[in-house]
């Protein structure tokens, strides 16, 4: 109902989303891909039937967001190290050729998308400059192995 | 030549005092608050100071990341690595200039109609926004010299610097808009 949101709910929605659903995702980086996909490009919400269902839209929608920010900035304002090591995991997840997903990856930037409206302009850069910066040394390392063992290609 | 030095002096100093009143005077000019500050009492309320925080200083100029790319053994990787920090670094010298310049339009023209001013405040903060000023080009300068990474103590002393001209300036500000400010972001 608009207008009577409480910071309850908002904290139980929270609550719910951490443990259902955002606990069985298993990297942080992975974490705030999905976050960032239940937002409509268009509008700027976010929506999650389940969530809506058992709260509201209004409470739904205000726990994604407040848990995308919270996880972009974790990443964002992280280490690269621990980045490099998220993204790795990530891009072994999807299922394609990690080569292919790269070349995507580095072309497309889809990470920008990831990033919530109301961030800071520099964290945001930062966040960008970042993971461009990881996919460049996981494709490294990538063709370092690929020198080392020729069969794995 | 040991008598010309006086002259000097002096007229160094009067060239530090008419920078401080001619930054003062810029950075009251700039942006709409002015206009809008005697007329309008929402206007005031209005203001809000974007601090950056702390962490995204420490990232950007922090050498954990340069430490972890070097031992990647690339040059290709580190010279990326450089070129994005100092776009970032330069980037973060533009926000907290831009940040100390709305701190003092704000300040000044609150000074404007203010009937208890405090002279040695004034000066005060006068004389910290110029060292603020004159550390942030110091700072793009070793940006350009030397890259971003090992420059923390700088640093750290340009944003303790900001810090207490926040501070200074908030403890003079009308009640409604000091209590907007006085939380920084940590």
């Amino acid at each position: 109902m608009p207008g009577r949101l409480s910071r309850t709910d908002v904290q139980a929605a929270r609550d719910d989303l951490k443990n259902r659903t955002l606990c069985s995702i298993g990297t942080e980086f992975a974490r705030l891909i999905y976050l960032a996909s239940a937002r409509d490009y268009n509008t700027g919400r976010y929506y999650h039937d389940g969530l809506a269902f058992q709260f509201s839209e209004e409470a739904a929608g205000k726990a994604l967001a407040e848990a995308h920010a919270e996880v972009f900035r974790d990443i964002a304002l992280g280490s690269l190290e621990n980045l490099v090591d998220q993204l790795q995991l990530y891009l072994h997840s999807v299922g394609a050729d990690p080569g292919e997903t790269l070349r995507a990856w580095d072309k497309l930037e889809p990470y920008r998308v990831a990033i919530p409206v109301d961030s800071d302009a520099l964290t945001a850069a930062l966040f960008s400059a970042n993971v461009k910066l990881a996919l460049a040394i996981v494709e490294s390392r990538q063709r370092s192995h690929h020198r080392q063992d020729p069969q794995s290609a | 030549m040991s008598g010309a030095l006086p002259f000097l002096a002096i007229g160094l100093l009067l060239l530090m005092l008419l920078s401080v009143v001619w930054i003062l005077r810029s950075s009251a000019e700039k942006g709409s608050l002015s206009e809008s500050w005697e007329h309008d009492g929402k206007s005031i309320a209005g203001f809000h100071l974007d601090a950056l925080p702390q962490e995204l200083t420490e990232r950007i100029f922090g050498s954990q990341d340069w430490d972890f790319v070097s031992a990647q053994g690339t040059a290709g990787l580190r010279r990326l690595f450089l070129q994005q920090r100092t776009a970032l670094a330069l980037a973060w010298i533009r926000a907290a200039r831009a940040n100390a310049n709305k701190l003092i339009h704000t300040h000044v023209t609150a000074a404007r109609t203010s009937s208890r001013l405090e002279p040695l405040v004034e000066l005060r903060v006068g004389a910290d926004y110029l060292l603020f000023v004159v550390l942030c080009q110091l700072i793009m300068l070793a940006i350009w010299l030397r890259g971003p990474i090992h420059l923390g103590r700088l640093i750290g002393y340009t944003d303790t610097l900001s810090e207490r001209l926040h501070e200074l300036i908030v403890r003079v500000l009308p009640a409604e808009l000091a209590s907007e400010n006085s939380n920084r972001q940590s």
